[in-house]
């Protein structure tokens, strides 16, 4: 794996809680090291704080106590070592606007900058993080709402990478596209892990079929599997213990079969 | 009509029609791609409670329904930010308090006072050459305005979450823009008076956004088409001897209805 020698670990988190009110927390006390080149994945049932966790790691959230940094900077400040492909229903339908613009707004130097135009270094960027993308050259000029859900992901995928970030972070990427369009996000997956740090937030347990090399499992606590596989106690932790009407074996075959996934523990 | 462009007043009205196309090109778009109709519409009618302010206190109308109508947007901008879940109550409340506070102080106001109407429906036809002044520099101002910021209200409109990712602070641009929608609708109101200024800020923009590639040329086409609107409503109006704001939006919405038909009866194709 091709990442530049380092020790510090792209996510370190210690001793971290948080809540929005104030009194139902979100998440408790958790801790995460997250080392440079891993793929990991962040599940959990909906409202379990998975996105909380990822805007904490952006920066758009401060935690109440417990410390959290990303490359060794307190969020915010390392963000330009940040792509950030949000849920896809985060942005406007219908909005006019071209393939190629909304790639050139994850430059962020140039998201401030006082001027309509882009320059021809700016567009040979664009277009290289497109191709990555796997983005066909004659869709740069079409509007981003006349392309398939699929072709969509991808164009924020390339929005993340223009400004060749070091940390890929995805929010629910499969969430709103079919099973083709899926596919094809794990085709590009496998080839974007070779180069990065890429961490995928899912309610969906599936997607940790995706040859992650770490787990993570948050329901307000947080269990961390550096051997990529789901655990007894993640299980425990996402559904409750059903024991007195499932043995927890048997129930982790149920899943593990269902779902084809590497099970331990 | 054009001899009755002879005449200052129609000369003034014809100018205050272009500017107001401008403006609802440009703050139109914005209203529309960010879905602030309802809000854009509460600004508007918050805006009688400074028409009424001005009479009561013998103030300039268009200074202070300015004044007021900031001042009311910026409530407005800190409750959608802070309370978006609720912020259309908040609205509909501000939409109705600033018209009691406009018309009980209009009311109470002693001796004769302006019709009430020519607020309510306009009155492009009374425009004074100092208030075209006044409109020019506004135009300007959110020109500039939109110009230097443009960014941010193109990363802000289409995708809020990734703005602030990207550094975009977007309280304070959400509370810029709804200023300019305050200070816009305020001058709009003089062409087509409050009722009627959410059909010209909403029908252009939407015209222009079907076929548009970009949030500018989105604002350049929906300006043309406000232009072709004012002046198109006020060509019908001197022949016809009807209200001029009403000819207008009238003009407006059976081209919005015509397109609509247009979009419907066309083979659907991607691009």
């Amino acid at each position: 794996m091709s990442i530049h020698a380092s020790d510090i670990p792209a996510i370190a988190i210690k001793n971290l809680s948080f809540s929005y009110t104030g009194d139902t927390p979100i998440l408790t006390n958790i801790d995460l090291t997250l080392s440079q080149g891993s793929f990991m994945a962040i599940v959990g049932p909906n409202g379990s704080g998975k996105t909380t966790l990822l805007k904490l790691m952006l920066g758009l959230l401060h935690p109440d106590s417990g410390a959290i940094q990303v490359f060794g900077h307190t969020p915010g400040h390392g963000t330009k070592r940040i792509g950030y492909v949000p849920q896809s229903a985060s942005s406007r339908p219908d909005f006019p606007i071209t393939v190629m613009e909304v790639v050139l707004m994850g430059l962020k130097h140039t998201c401030l900058r006082r001027t309509f135009v882009y320059t021809h270094a700016e567009r040979e960027l664009a277009a290289a993080a497109l191709q990555k993308a796997g983005i066909d050259p004659c869709l740069y000029t079409r509007r981003i709402d006349r392309l398939s859900g699929g072709q969509r992901q991808r164009v924020f995928i390339a929005r993340a990478l223009v400004d060749n970030p070091e940390l890929l972070v995805f929010d629910e990427p499969t969430s709103n596209i079919d099973p083709e369009g899926r596919f094809c996000f794990f085709e590009l997956m496998d080839k974007l892990k070779k180069n990065l740090t890429i961490i995928v937030v899912s309610h969906d347990l599936s997607i940790v079929a995706s040859k992650v090399t770490d787990i993570v499992c948050v329901n307000q606590r947080l269990i961390h599997n550096r051997e990529g596989t789901l655990t007894r106690e993640m299980l425990s932790l996402l559904y409750g213990a059903h024991e007195h009407t499932c043995p927890m074996a048997e129930y982790m075959h149920d899943v593990s079969t269902i779902l084809n996934l590497p099970m331990s523990g | 009509m054009f001899e009755a462009l002879a005449h200052e007043f129609m000369q003034n009205a014809l100018l205050a029609g272009i500017l107001a196309g401008i403006v609802c090109g440009m703050i139109g778009s914005l209203v529309v791609v960010n879905r602030q109709v309802f809000l854009a519409g509460g600004i508007a009618h918050s805006a009688y409670g400074g028409i009424g302010l001005a009479f009561f206190f013998g103030l300039p109308v268009m200074p202070c329904a300015m004044g007021f109508t900031l001042f009311a947007s910026a409530i407005m901008a800190g409750v959608t930010l802070k309370n978006p879940q609720r912020s259309d109550t908040i609205i509909g409340v501000l939409w109705a308090a600033g018209m009691a506070l406009g018309i009980i102080l209009l009311d109470i106001t002693p001796g004769y006072n302006v019709d009430l109407m020519s607020y309510l429906f306009g009155s492009i036809l009374t425009v004074p050459r100092s208030e075209i002044w006044i409109m020019v520099g506004l135009v300007i101002a959110i020109i500039i305005a939109i110009t230097l910021f443009y960014r941010e209200f193109l990363i802000l409109a289409f995708d809020p979450e990734f703005a602030r990712t990207q550094g975009v602070h977007v309280g304070l641009m959400h509370f810029v823009q709804l200023a300019m929608v305050a200070l816009s609708v305020v001058m709009i109101i003089q062409v087509v008076g409050l009722i009627l200024v959410i059909a010209l800020l909403t029908i252009p923009p939407y015209i222009a956004g079907r076929t548009s590639r970009s949030l500018f040329s989105m604002m350049i086409q929906a300006s043309l088409w406000g232009i072709v609107f004012c002046t198109a409503g006020m060509a019908l109006s001197y022949t016809y001897n009807i209200t001029t704001g009403a000819a207008i939006i009238a003009v407006a919405t059976v081209t919005f209805f015509l397109v609509l038909a247009f979009d419907a009866l066309k083979p659907k194709t991607r691009g």
